[in-house]
């Protein structure tokens, strides 16, 4: 049996010590003061090199990863030890480097919403876009809730005592329900138009639009005179977006949280329309909020492409009745494409 | 623009939390047998922090508290396995990490320049290593190597960081 206690304990790190071994170790370890100051310095560089490797690999692929992704962006998912080890790197740094660049703050901002954590936004969307008002209707009281984790989110849009909710899944699915009985979901291949215009403009993905800003905008820091970074993001000189025109960042300087957001959508055929993200609060919530289970009772109908002709499409109608206040307009939301 | 943004509720805590969330882990690493236990533990110590953040007074001593007894619980559903150390020796390691994390901060930021002097080759492949997803034999066969000359050279190259570290704090203190 080995006598060096460097292997040793390496040996136990790797989890490869025999029983004689694990024994020694231990009993090594309770007599023996400075050989478990050795024990906890190893294990202290076992902690920080895996932080450095995480920190190492989330700069590769951010340095690698495409100019422009659409619904498939996908950050390595990381646990969460993991990334609050890449957290408190940055934080320390951007905590005690004042002028860091915009940029910097921004790198920052993409390792804090990595973590597996819930942040609400409450969604103020332009005017121009509540239906409601075009047709000279009184706008209802509506508020608009958005819940992120990492690149998940859910929405929630309340009116009166009435409120529906939505997200959008991994493999890119969009699900709805606007009652505790009745959901359904589109696949990433078939979403209607009506439907995906309302996820686009109401939804924040924090860390596919810090990672787009990071590529193919121009970032500009204000003097900061509070508690929140100001930065303003416009397209590259030549460049074009499909999703953003521009963007103005507010990140908090103590947590590097976005604290609000302000992006400019592109909207085909129409000037870009600013949306307002304002965070409300950070929290951890059951991991079903992300599903359109979670928001459904137990006995309920989830339509979907295989349901009975005009189910889905009539619980769509449904859905945009609340969320837009529109009209239904006769045509099936199933075919509005 | 330029306002100010409102206080955020639970900002403090997440602050609380990211400012000593290297140090728990360290602790928390340094009871459990491996890697993969400890970032299990983590989860499960940062939802019982922000369960019971409003009622801590102190957030440091308070979560050192909750960590260990994650860390213990974890350990006795692994109560066979020989790796598992047992609660007498779990709560000595726990009072000698909190005593020791001024040291092992320090430690921590000197590695970072300790890395950066090792050679690029061993420096590409210790963090290799230590990226999550990779396997120990999987590394050694994409470079020519048995799993056990790996571990020995990764051994190797720990053991020298761990030197370098410690000649790098007593540069600084002498200093």
């Amino acid at each position: 049996m080995s006598t060096d206690w460097h292997d040793i304990i390496q040996r136990h790190m790797a989890g490869i010590t025999t029983e004689e071994e694990a024994g020694l170790l231990q009993d090594s370890l309770k007599r023996d003061d400075a050989f478990a100051s050795l024990y906890l310095r190893y294990m202290n560089l076992d902690v920080a090199l895996e932080a450095q490797a995480t920190t190492t690999e989330a700069t590769r692929t951010l340095l690698t990863a495409p100019a422009i992704r659409r619904r498939g962006f996908q950050w390595r998912p990381l646990t969460t030890a993991a990334v609050a080890s890449v957290l408190l790197a940055g934080f320390l740094a951007v905590l005690f480097l004042p002028q860091v660049s915009a940029a910097a703050l921004v790198r920052q901002a993409l390792k804090v919403h990595a973590a597996a954590l819930d942040r609400c936004y409450r969604v103020s969307a332009s005017e121009e876009f509540a239906p409601r008002r075009q047709a000279g209707l009184p706008s209802a009281t509506r508020e608009i809730l958005l819940w992120t984790r990492g690149d998940r989110f859910w929405v929630e849009s309340r009116v009166g005592e009435k409120s529906a909710a939505w997200g959008r899944d991994e493999q890119g699915r969009v699900w709805f329900t606007s009652s505790p009985n009745v959901g359904a979901w589109f696949e990433a291949d078939e979403v209607p138009e009506r439907l995906a215009q309302v996820c686009e403009l109401r939804s924040l993905q924090p860390e596919a639009l810090l990672h787009t800003l990071l590529v193919d905008f121009d970032l500009r820091r204000e003097p900061d005179t509070g508690g929140s970074h100001v930065i303003h993001a416009e397209l590259k000189p030549g460049h074009t977006h499909t999703r953003y025109h521009a963007a103005l960042l507010e990140v908090d300087s103590t947590s590097s949280v976005l604290s609000r957001v302000v992006v400019h959508r592109v909207v085909p055929g129409r000037s870009p329309v600013p949306v307002v993200f304002t965070l409300v609060e950070s929290s951890l919530h059951d991991e079903s909020s992300y599903t359109l289970a979670g928001h459904l009772s137990q006995q309920n109908e989830i339509y979907d492409r295989h349901s009975a002709p005009g189910k889905r499409g009539q619980a769509l109608a449904d859905f945009l009745q609340l969320v837009l206040g529109s009209a239904r307009n006769g045509t099936s939301p199933d075919t509005n494409r | 623009m330029s306002q100010t943004s409102e206080p955020v509720p639970n900002e403090r805590f997440f602050r609380l939390y990211a400012e000593h969330e290297v140090a728990l882990h360290t602790f928390v690493r340094s009871l459990l047998p491996t890697r993969e236990d400890a970032a299990e533990v983590m989860q499960e110590v940062m939802v019982a922090l922000w369960r019971g953040a409003d009622a801590a007074a102190e957030f440091r001593p308070w979560a050192f508290g909750v960590a260990r007894n994650q860390a213990l619980i974890h350990l006795r559903k692994r109560k066979r396995d020989r790796h598992v150390f047992d609660d007498e020796l779990v709560n000595r390691l726990a009072d000698l990490a909190v005593a020791q994390e001024p040291r092992h901060l320090a430690e921590r930021e000197a590695l970072e320049s300790c890395l950066q002097k090792l050679p690029a080759s061993q420096r590409e492949l210790v963090l290799t290593a230590y990226t999550k997803g990779t396997r120990m034999d999987d590394l050694a066969g994409r470079r020519g190597q048995t799993p056990m000359s790996l571990y020995k050279l990764l051994h190797r190259i720990r053991q020298s960081l761990l030197d370098c570290v410690e000649r790098t704090l007593a540069r600084e203190e002498t200093a």
